[in-house]
């Protein structure tokens, strides 16, 4: 009867701690090499909004170059509330290649995709702010601003 | 006999209650899931049943995702995959009455569209400082106009230094621009100028 009880406790011991061991994929999986996500980490202390954007196309069209972009703006904190996010795209004299997108965003919407972006020659850098403000704030303020190399 | 079946009883039910399994918390991912790609830093939160981020003790995941807790918000963490896929996250939140509990985070339809490595986030003050030198200001030309050739600025700049250049420069062009930045303007200037033309 001692034994049953001891081996019922100590059944339910493994039971339980199985949960708490790492996770035996990424041991053996080589997840500790694939990306340097502490040494990467792009967002700062006062950030009130996490950003990302990303190149994802470079066309050749008749009139020059199009380039596409894929961007996202959230809130640091929990705020259910709309916001607006203006997207700059400039070129190495800060001049706008093409119109900012304004866009208004909030926790479900908040990825926006450039499809459209032409300019007549071909850019060596390109610069892409991402600004954002609450509906009742006056300005844009600069979240996070990103540099991309295109290939043409 | 009795006795020591309740004593064991009571252990394995208190060690359950301990390392609960996340019942009644709710995943919040700060993205929608259509702005789920590849090498973005994905934030989430866990929140309890009032609707309030609990603080995070551990995150995992598996390859070829990576997770992190953020190192300045302890309610939030990231996972970045390099690979398009579905995933699974565990998040360990201290949940209300300090009890650690695992919580699993899917991570659905990460898709791959970003065209090359030469993504990379800049410093906003270097980004507001190359602004400021190619803006014009009351009516002023702008920075560019004057210095646009690297050899026109020789030497490195701080915020004190580009204030006395602009107070008592031998040239009435640059006095013309005395308090015309604040410091904090003066500073982003200098690590403009600083990191394009002393590079």
């Amino acid at each position: 009867m001692r034994l049953a009880l001891f081996a019922l406790i100590a059944a339910s011991l493994i039971g339980a701690f199985q949960n708490c061991a790492p996770d035996h994929a990424s041991l053996s999986s080589g997840s500790l090499v694939a990306f340097d996500i502490t040494g990467n980490y792009p967002f700062s202390n006062d950030q009130k909004y996490f950003a990302d954007v990303q190149l994802v196309k470079v066309d050749h069209v008749s009139s020059g170059f199009n380039y596409q972009f894929n961007s996202a703006v959230a809130p640091t904190d929990s705020s259910e509330l709309d916001f607006l996010v203006r997207l700059r795209i400039l070129d190495e004299q800060n001049a706008d290649i093409c119109a900012p997108i304004v866009a208004s965003a909030n926790r479900l919407s908040n990825s926006f995709e450039i499809t459209d972006c032409r300019s007549a020659s071909a850019k060596n850098k390109i610069y892409v702010q991402v600004e954002a403000k609450n509906l009742t704030d006056s300005e844009y303020t600069l979240v996070q601003s990103y540099e991309f190399l295109p290939p043409h | 006999m009795i006795y020591l079946w309740r004593l064991g009883l009571t252990f394995t039910l208190a060690l359950y209650a301990t390392i609960a399994f996340g019942e009644g918390y709710t995943v919040v991912p700060h993205f929608a899931n259509r702005a789920f790609i590849t090498y973005r830093y994905l934030p989430f939160s866990v929140n309890n049943q009032t609707g309030n981020p609990l603080p995070l003790v551990h995150v995992s995941i598996g390859s070829p995702c990576a997770a992190m807790i953020d190192p300045f918000r302890p309610h939030v963490f990231h996972a970045v995959c390099t690979q398009a896929g579905s995933f699974l996250a565990v998040a360990t939140v201290r949940g209300d009455g300090e009890t650690l509990t695992e919580v699993q985070v899917p991570i659905q339809q990460v898709r791959h569209v970003r065209l090359n490595e030469a993504t990379a986030p800049v410093d906003v003050e270097w980004e507001q400082g190359r602004q400021l030198f190619f803006q014009s200001r009351a009516g002023l030309k702008a920075c560019n106009e004057c210095h646009g050739v690297p050899t026109a600025i020789r030497v490195t700049q701080n915020a004190d230094s580009l204030a006395q250049k602009f107070k008592s420069s031998a040239s009435a062009d640059m006095k013309l621009y005395d308090n015309l930045f604040t410091p904090s303007e003066q500073a982003a200037l200098a690590k403009f100028i600083n990191k394009e033309f002393f590079k």
